[in-house]
């Protein structure tokens, strides 16, 4: 449904090349440490930017050459950008003005996305006068007045405070659902790509790290980089390969009588080293003859505590 | 606590040398005159045609300078606050020239281009008249003007985000209704006040219709001057005074109220920009063609000032004006005679003067934006800015009632000097300090500093170029009064603006152009030092971002 074909585009600080297909209906986060060129991505395909070399391809057809205007993408901009001079109705309405909509059509448009954001009556109120998440919603409904056949969001949530941003995930999921529309999500948070996503595509120094599922990505990282940027692990050689062990996938047990039986293949003495809080369980840092290791539990146990770790599965990293 | 010394002194120091004086022009102006007759006699000034023709002129005069600078600044302004092209820089700097020179010597550069036997006049064979008639003042208006119209609005352009753009073109926009949809309103507050400010100053314009307004017209400052010196009728300059007060502080408020209503949140990133290359070929030969009679509009005058001081009435090089003017005995007329002083005289009395009004100016708003840093005292402020809109020919007038008695002419000029550059240096120095913010003298309060260790360690080091930029106005602004000086001094203070305008006045232009030239070199070196402060302090620190 769109395609970037062999994207190439030269920066100072790297260059970028990229392969990328997202299909129609999918919700794909862009997921990448600062500087990695998720945004520039985004750019890219609104055409903000031109492109070095390459092809931008949406529904079959080829973009690269046209301007912003002539893609029929909706962009959601980080920090919203409405217009500040305009009303929330003259905001959403904007696109619908310069198709020269029909006045009385166009008010019912903006009344219906306006519904839709959940946001019924708001259209005459000043943008000023809004809060973070009713300024998303009204840049969202903005973007969707003029049925894009694409909506990029650049990390939309990032000045938005955390229970908010539940909502506003839920919402946008619950959206995308609906309309049945493709949408390309830029973030930097873990957590916002693998709650929300259909695939996750992982940027690093412009290029493409891995593209997979949510459930793939961590169970089965394409190398350490991907596997330490969506979750806490831990590296441990193993019978001559490397494996990756999530905190989840290391119990603990105290070393007593019988723990000799315990010592199986999969497991290790570790000695408590740190602990933080978390809720739900303890995440234990411990030091083993393995290295480093990391675990949860909902026992409490002492720095310097004697435990033996024992791990279930864990994942192996390819050989490089 | 010293704080409020120094606000109590502030507003006395308003107060005995502001307020007082204009009370004591409607005291002088009703001396010995019934208070029946007072009213009667205000009653007919109001009512007279004259008083009509008057306040039509200097609004009519002002609205269309303004509008003329603000539209022809627009293109200017786009080019650049979008592109970045070779010799920008010295072009934005120059661009400043007129708007630093005084009236008289912008008075000086009209007369040598537009005048009967002016350049242009000359080079194109014909006869017409640009200066001394209505035309003549809004040229002048404009060419003072113009680039302030441009910095306000690039400024402005410049800082709107790019991003409004983008999403306007992510919905379909096309460029001219990005312009009037988006942009346009964007830039409407940065408009308006280029407009206000401007309107501002030629409602209150005095020196060049002075000289250009012959009978015909007059402002309504140069009428309360010609009532107070030519009419000897106080009673009419005090009704024009109060006239003029009204009308100035009513359009201040009413354009305050619309650029507050307008204004929006906009946080433009400083990036670099393109070079003009990248723009469209249309684009780039009509932005060029379009800098070119800009420059030649803004530098052609000046340009003609110094070439016409240089050579004689054959066209051939000369240094006779220079020579009449410097070598004691050298002039063909009374020269003495015609500035009542001499020209080392003229020149060490001008510096001194600027020295002192700058260095009051200076220190008195330093303190104030310092002590002011973080707090948010409207009123107050309102008050300082008070000067703005007010009459300098009343505020001399009444220095010399109320204090002429007392105070030698010199000291009453500087006392009245104060008020031309306080407002405009208090507001650099002020946005400066809070740009600065609070955090860093905080922090070395709790170091342990004391008021003075943080002025001497934090303050001043940080605030170098604003604190440089701040007390470079404050020299210009009184070394270029022609008003104060002409209407405190007596008559018997000659500075430079007022011998060129004696000489003007004396049909010795050549003269006043050699004087102008002068003048000009030694404003060059303030000016320079004005322009790279002011441009430094302009750019992001990149520490701070």
């Amino acid at each position: 449904m769109i395609r970037l074909e062999r994207l190439r585009k030269a920066y100072p600080e790297f260059d970028m090349e990229l392969d990328l297909a997202v299909e129609a209906g999918e919700l794909v986060s862009v997921l990448g440490p600062s500087g990695s060129g998720k945004t520039t991505t985004l750019r890219l395909i609104a055409g903000f930017e031109s492109i070095d070399a390459g092809r931008i391809v949406i529904n079959g057809e080829d973009v690269t050459r046209l301007p912003p205007a002539g893609r029929h993408i909706g962009y959601v901009f980080q920090d919203y950008t409405l217009f500040p001079h305009m009303s929330v109705a003259q905001n959403v309405g904007y696109g619908l003005r310069i198709r020269r909509v029909e006045p009385a059509r166009m008010r019912r448009r903006v009344d219906e996305l306006l519904e839709l954001m959940d946001l019924p009556g708001y259209g005459r109120r000043r943008v000023d006068t809004l809060s973070g998440g009713e300024r998303q919603r009204v840049a969202i409904a903005r973007a969707l007045a003029v049925d894009p056949v694409l909506l990029l969001l650049d990390e939309p949530f990032s000045s938005i405070d955390e229970v908010l941003r539940r909502d506003l995930r839920r919402e946008i999921v619950r959206l995308q659902r609906e309309l049945g529309i493709t949408v390309l999500f830029v973030t930097h948070s873990r957590q916002e790509a693998l709650s929300i996503s259909d695939r996750v595509a992982v940027l690093r120094q412009g290029r493409l790290v891995q593209y997979a599922s949510p459930v793939e990505l961590y169970r089965r990282p394409a190398d350490e980089f991907v596997a330490g940027f969506v979750g806490e692990m831990s590296v441990v050689p193993h019978e001559g390969r490397t494996l990756i062990l999530r905190p989840e996938q290391v119990s603990l047990s105290p070393v007593g009588p019988g723990a000799g039986e315990v010592l199986a293949e999969s497991s290790v003495e570790a000695t408590v080293q740190s602990r933080q809080f978390l809720g739900f369980a303890w995440l234990y840092e411990l030091d083993s003859a393995l290295g480093s290791l990391l675990a949860y539990d909902s026992r409490r146990y002492e720095p310097g505590a004697e435990l033996i770790a024992v791990w279930s599965a864990g994942s192996e990293l390819p050989n490089e | 606590m010293s704080r409020s010394l120094l606000y109590a002194g502030v507003v006395a120091y308003f107060a005995l040398f502001f307020l007082v004086p204009i009370g004591g022009v409607y005291v002088e102006a009703m001396r010995g005159v019934p208070a029946a007759a007072v009213l009667d006699r205000a009653r007919g000034v109001l009512t007279a045609p004259r008083t009509m023709r008057v306040v039509g002129f200097t609004t009519g005069q002002a609205a269309l300078s303004a509008a003329i600078a603000v539209a022809a600044a627009m293109p200017l302004a786009y080019m650049v606050s979008h592109y970045s092209f070779p010799g920008k820089r010295l072009a934005y700097s120059l661009s400043l020239v007129p708007f630093v020179l005084p009236s008289i010597i912008v008075v000086v550069c009209m007369i040598s281009f537009y005048g009967k036997s002016g350049l242009l006049n000359s080079i194109l064979g014909t006869d017409f008249n640009l200066v001394y008639n209505f035309r003549g003042i809004v040229l002048a208006h404009v060419f003072y003007n113009f680039s302030l119209a441009i910095r306000i609005i690039s400024t402005a352009w410049r800082s709107i985000d790019r991003r409004f753009a983008e999403a306007a073109e992510s919905l379909g926009e096309r460029p001219l209704g990005l312009f009037l949809r988006v942009t346009l309103p964007l830039l409407a507050p940065a408009i308006v006040s280029a407009f206000v400010l401007i309107f501002i100053y030629c409602f209150l314009s005095f020196g060049i219709i002075l000289v250009f307004g012959g009978v015909r017209f007059s402002t309504l400052e140069v009428a309360i001057y010609q009532e107070t010196y030519v009419n000897l009728d106080l009673i009419a300059a005090a009704v024009y005074s109060t006239l003029q007060l009204v009308l100035s502080v009513g359009f201040l408020a009413l354009a305050s109220r619309a650029i507050v209503a307008a204004r929006v949140s906009r946080s433009g990133g400083e990036r670099g920009l393109p070079p003009l290359a990248t723009a469209s070929t249309a684009g780039r030969i009509f932005m060029t063609a379009y800098a070119v009679v800009a420059i030649a509009f803004v530098l052609g005058p000046v340009l003609t000032m110094f070439a016409r001081a240089l050579t004689n009435a054959n066209g051939a090089f000369s240094l006779e004006g220079f020579r009449q003017l410097l070598i004691p005995g050298a002039a063909d007329r009374n020269v003495e005679g015609i500035l009542r002083s001499s020209i080392p005289g003229v020149i060490w009395r001008s510096v001194a003067i600027a020295v002192s009004s700058g260095t009051l100016i200076f220190l008195l708003a330093a303190a104030l934006a310092l002590s002011l840093r973080g707090r948010s005292r409207p009123g107050f402020e309102s008050f300082l800015q008070m000067p703005i809109a007010m009459s300098f020919v009343t505020v001399s007038l009444g220095l010399r009632f109320v204090w002429g008695a007392t105070v030698p002419p010199a000291v009453l000029v500087v006392l009245g000097q104060f008020f031309i550059g306080f407002p405009l240096v208090f507001r650099i120095l002020r946005t400066g300090v809070d740009e600065l913010g609070d955090g860093l003298v905080r922090s070395a309060e709790i170091l342990g500093a004391s008021r003075w260790a943080v002025l001497r360690d934090v303050e001043v080091p940080l605030l170098r170029r604003t604190l440089l930029n701040g007390y470079a106005y404050a020299l210009a602004l009184p070394f270029a009064d022609l008003t104060v000086v002409l209407a405190a001094g007596r008559g018997r203070i000659a500075t430079f603006p007022v011998a060129i305008y004696r000489l003007i006045g004396f049909r010795s232009f050549d003269l006043a152009l050699a004087l102008a030239v002068i003048y000009v070199l030694i404003c060059l070196g303030l000016f320079l030092v004005i322009d790279a402060t002011s441009m430094h302090a302009q750019e992001p620190r990149r520490d701070s971002a």
